[in-house]
């Protein structure tokens, strides 16, 4: 069973609404809907951590037009309807100027029509579903906004690098049985299929799966030359663990978080060669990369990941609207981001198309000796 | 070799189940309560040995047997509080209260536990061992060898003792128990501490081979309801026939067909046989 | 489960009662401090319309069913479905989602109602679960885990006039308000009528009921079907309330609410179950519990009333009464 939109929507919010109250002075609340429970929890923590420390930075630097940054979290349990949910209390009870959000492409997805009606900005910046960009800015939502690549652009970019030398013929994927696992498919489909290599009708499994057995059984008479995984959370470390297990040397690719809690499976020597495209690591040096990860260890003792980075860059970004737009107005600051020209970390500029979609680099990960080593860095 | 590898596999998780469907059936044939809790009794053993593993540093082996005697123990606790105030023909009195039982178990869990999946790993974990040439993990073999020794114990307990002859006539008539000369009260209460012992252990034993969270109980707790029926209601050989069937079924239904067939295998098994043999496997009679 | 106090005249201090009640349902967005607690009241009414109808199968048809999350999640998909792929406008796509509920209780009971009664409660939990599982894997019709998102919401119109507005709190409050009551409504007539009465007649003793020529089967059949349809509309209406639906519709979660509603309230006992609804609704939020302290104090509730009261409040408070009288004679 999961606990229940209404009622733990309903709690958070009382909470939340004593918070207002008592808080008279008025900071600018920007709302985060994350999965805080469930299988993603431990993703969503490392998003609202890199918020947090965003929100602090802003806060010491002295705020945004003067003004201090509050941050409003709401769980959406990576769930669509909690994500509907999440945004609703956001808007109408935390009355906040924008939502940075909601990491899982499904619970985004819910939360677009909404933000739409309301007028309030949305920032989006780990979910990788292509519908979202194909849904924002002249695809019809003018609120929507994406600062991470789409798996669109990270399918091509992990495509250039597989088919590089020439081993790769026939993939087989393994998704989640979301936008995200759904969406990912077929965007690497149509990239790797264009330059020859076959990719399987996909296996898509309910979130919350723990058994992937037969499904590695199967893998280990099917031999395809690579597997494309792309799961997360908890799921994705029952997967690998599994794959361990099953003893298959078949690479793995796709979508794989290779984050410290994997960090068994990767020193077991057993995801040898596995390959992964990530909109970041922790491990690159251009930018200000290094002075970050040092902050973000001493302040929560782990080292970001992608999560904590884009939840981190995204209220910048947003702090960095408000400033330019002179006001906290929902409407203000959506115009304020069709305008960006933010510099992120990482040294890229992130400016919206007509998609509303910002192009960053991306990194292609592979796992080399039992570590992570990073291949490349590329433009999406 | 996919065949094989995947019925073994099948195999291995139609033992856990058995562990599970037994304790149920036990409990279903003695009190007529159909234990709505179950998913949670086997919830507290994972639960209960990721603490002692990872929190207090206990090795597996002792650690499953001290998760199997603490929900033992919560069982009989629920037994003298709750379950022997519920009368025969009471039946779904019995169902609510267990309901009632497996909220209350399920939130506390949540509320202290945090309904974050977490990792158990134990001095078994990545090592592996070969099967007559098929690779399984130890902690799944370990699993399968307390799932084969506690149910042939209990097999023997119910055939070769008093106690165990009192288990079978109470399961078949009330007052048969009495002749044997034992107190329906006493042996019910027994049979509740077998059946929420054994739903422990298997929580326990598997908690390493997956992710433990408070929630895993409830997609459980149906397979053990179908593993009941299909055996025949309180029909402990049924049970483990049953349980077998499915761990197969699932595993070549992932293997052969897709995963959404595989969690679809569990209902057209249950479909399959309510229409050929709606008294179950090895049905006494009880219509269904 | 106690036979309904069917034939109870309607007592001045009843009649006050409930008139009082009415109006404080109906004026509450007027004085509500906040669309928050409108949100609150609202949810209490979709409870109270679902837990009546699992009260018709279990309370008064003595059946206890778990198939009333599986109609009330059935509902929700049709409606949404037909208003996103076929264009119906809501009121429409509610009503064809009521019909599918009662069309599949009639083919799912003539099955299901063969058996014995502690059969008949498995059978309803695998229909249940059978539903959640078609909506995640029959991703072709029902999109599956990604839900179906960005649903309309329903209004009510006198010719281009809107006179209420689903998209704002108070107008879905008293749209939700209005079918609930007419749901309500319907239901109690009906269950007052010779039909009703011989719901209670069957539960109470199938031989006798059948010695007085009163089908076993068909009243059983019609109790369910008339659970399905209000569970089914209740469910068609809420999802516009959520704006989406996902598999997750049918969590369990709805099932332990309702039978909590019921056995709290008492089965069979009409007025007791639909005060329960607004009770375990409004309760916790007043007392500001974490999710999962009110879950563990409904737990705790419903073990202590089916320990210690198992007809529920309204069974307790009837018996007192009778007693009462007994002692008076």
């Amino acid at each position: 069973m999961t606990l229940q939109t209404s009622i733990r929507i309903a709690a958070a919010l009382a909470a939340l609404a004593l918070g207002t109250q008592l808080a008279a002075a008025d900071p600018i609340v920007i709302g985060l809907s994350s999965p805080q429970t469930g299988g993603a929890a431990y993703l969503g923590q490392h998003q609202r951590w890199g918020a947090e420390l965003a929100v602090e930075e802003i806060n010491a630097a002295g705020g945004a037009i003067g003004q201090q940054l509050q941050l409003s979290v709401q769980d959406n349990q990576c769930n669509p309807t909690q994500g509907a949910a999440s945004a609703e209390q956001l808007i109408s009870v935390g009355k906040v100027s924008a939502i940075v959000g909601a990491l899982c492409s499904s619970a985004t997805l819910s939360i677009m029509p909404i933000i739409e009606k309301a007028q309030i900005p949305l920032v989006v910046e780990t979910s990788t579903s292509p519908k979202i960009t194909e849904l924002a800015g002249v695809g019809g939502n003018k609120w929507t906004f994406r600062i991470n690549p789409s798996d669109q652009e990270l399918a091509i970019g992990l495509a250039r690098y597989l088919i590089a030398d020439g081993k790769i013929k026939k993939v087989a994927f393994a998704g989640e049985d979301t936008d995200y696992g759904r969406g990912g498919h077929a965007a690497l489909k149509a990239v790797l299929e264009k330059n020859g290599v076959k990719v399987g009708n996909g296996d898509f499994f309910g979130r919350d799966t723990q058994d992937f057995s037969a499904f590695l059984a199967r893998m280990g008479s099917d031999k395809p030359d690579a597997i494309a995984v792309y799961l997360n959370g908890a799921d994705e470390l029952n997967f690998l663990r599994q794959y361990r297990a099953s003893g298959l040397t078949i690479p793995l690719t796709g979508r794989v978080e290779f984050s410290e809690l994997q960090e068994g499976v990767v020193e077991s020597g057993a995801i040898n060669g596995a390959t992964s495209v990530f909109p970041y690591s922790e491990q690159i040096t251009v930018g200000d990369n290094t002075a970050f990860v040092e902050r973000f260890r001493k302040k929560f003792g782990e080292v970001p990941n992608a999560q904590s980075y884009e939840g981190y860059t995204a209220i910048r970004l947003v702090a960095d609207a408000i400033d330019r737009a002179k006001s906290a107005e929902p409407g203000k600051i959506r115009d304020a981001l069709e305008s960006a020209s933010f510099k992120a970390t990482l040294g890229d500029v992130l400016k919206f198309d007509d998609h509303h979609q910002a192009h960053p680099s991306a990194v292609i990960l592979q796992i080399e000796n039992s570590k992570v080593v990073v291949k490349g860095l590329f433009n999406t | 070799m996919l065949v094989s590898t995947l019925i073994l596999n099948g195999l291995v998780m139609g033992a856990i189940y058995a562990l599970i469907g037994v304790g149920l059936s036990l409990i279903f044939g003695v009190l007529e309560i159909v234990n709505f809790a179950h998913g949670q009794i086997y919830t507290l053993g994972a639960l209960a040995l990721a603490l002692l593993v990872g929190h207090f540093g206990f090795g597996f082996l002792p650690a499953a047997f001290v998760s199997a005697l603490g929900v033992a123990a919560f069982g009989y606790i629920l037994y003298v509080l709750f379950l022997q105030h519920i009368r025969k023909g009471e039946f779904e009195r019995g169902i609510i209260l267990t309901l009632g039982i497996g909220i209350v178990v399920q939130n506390a869990l949540i509320y202290f536990y945090g309904a974050t999946p977490q990792i158990v790993d134990t001095e078994f974990s990545f090592r592996d061992i070969n099967f007559l040439g098929l690779r399984v993990e130890m902690i799944k073999a370990i699993a399968v060898g307390f799932a084969i020794v506690s149910i042939t114990a209990l097999h023997l307990v119910l055939t070769r003792t008093r106690f165990g002859m009192a288990i079978r006539a109470l399961s078949q008539n009330r007052e048969a128990a009495l002749v044997v000369g034992m107190r329906p009260e006493v042996v019910a209460g027994h049979a509740v501490v077998i059946g929420t012992a054994l739903a422990g252990l298997a929580g326990a034993v598997l908690a390493p081979v997956f992710t433990v969270h408070p929630l895993m109980g409830a997609p459980i707790l149906f397979k053990a309801f179908a593993i009941v029926i299909i055996g025949g209601l309180g029909h402990l050989p049924g049970a483990v026939v049953a349980s077998l069937i499915i761990g197969v079924s699932e595993s070549l239904a992932g293997g052969l067909g897709s995963a959404s067939l595989q969690d679809a295998a569990v209902f057209l098994v249950m479909i399959a046989m309510l229409q050929f043999r709606p008294m179950g496997l090895f049905g006494k009679g009880v219509r269904i | 489960m106690a036979a309904a106090s069917m034939n109870s005249p309607w007592p001045p201090l009843r009649r006050l009662g409930l008139s009082a009640c009415a109006v404080i349902l109906f004026t509450l967005p007027l004085w509500s401090p906040s669309d928050y607690i409108t949100g609150i009241a609202t949810l209490a009414i979709f409870f109270a319309v679902a837990s009546t109808g699992l009260n018709v199968v279990y309370g008064y048809a003595g059946l206890l069913s778990f198939a009333q999350v599986g109609f009330w999640g059935l509902g929700a998909y049709v409606s949404a479905l037909l208003v996103t792929d076929h264009g119906f406008s809501p009121w429409t796509a509610i009503g064809c989602a009521g019909a599918v509920c009662v069309f599949t209780s009639l083919a799912g009971g003539l099955a299901a109602l063969r058996v014995s009664r502690d059969a008949f409660v498995v059978i309803t939990l695998s229909f249940s679960l059978l539903l959640q599982l078609l909506a995640r894997s029959w991703t072709s019709l029902t999109r599956g885990a990604m839900g179906i998102p960005g649903l309309p919401s329903p209004q009510v119109r006198l010719g281009d006039a809107i006179l209420l507005d689903g998209n704002t709190a108070s107008g879905f409050y008293w749209i939700a308000l209005g079918c609930g009551a007419l749901v309500v409504a319907a239901t109690w007539w009906l269950l007052r009528s010779r039909v009703g009465r011989a719901f209670v007649a069957v539960n109470l003793d199938e031989n006798l009921a059948r010695s007085q020529g009163i089908s076993v089967f068909l009243h059983q059949l019609s109790a369910f079907a008339l659970s399905a349809l209000i569970g089914g509309l209740a469910g068609a209406l809420y999802v516009f309330k959520l704006g989406i639906v996902d598999p997750g519709i049918f969590d369990i979660y709805y099932a332990q609410m309702m039978l909590i509603i019921v056995i709290v309230g008492g089965a069979g006992h009409f007025w007791f179950v639909l005060l329960m609804s607004f009770v375990f609704t409004a309760l916790p939020e007043l007392l500001r519990l974490a999710p999962e302290l009110r879950m563990i104090l409904f737990g705790l509730v419903l073990i202590i009333t089916i320990q210690f009261m198992p007809q529920g409040l309204g069974g307790y408070l009837a018996d007192r009464r009778n007693r009462m009288l007994r002692r008076t004679e």
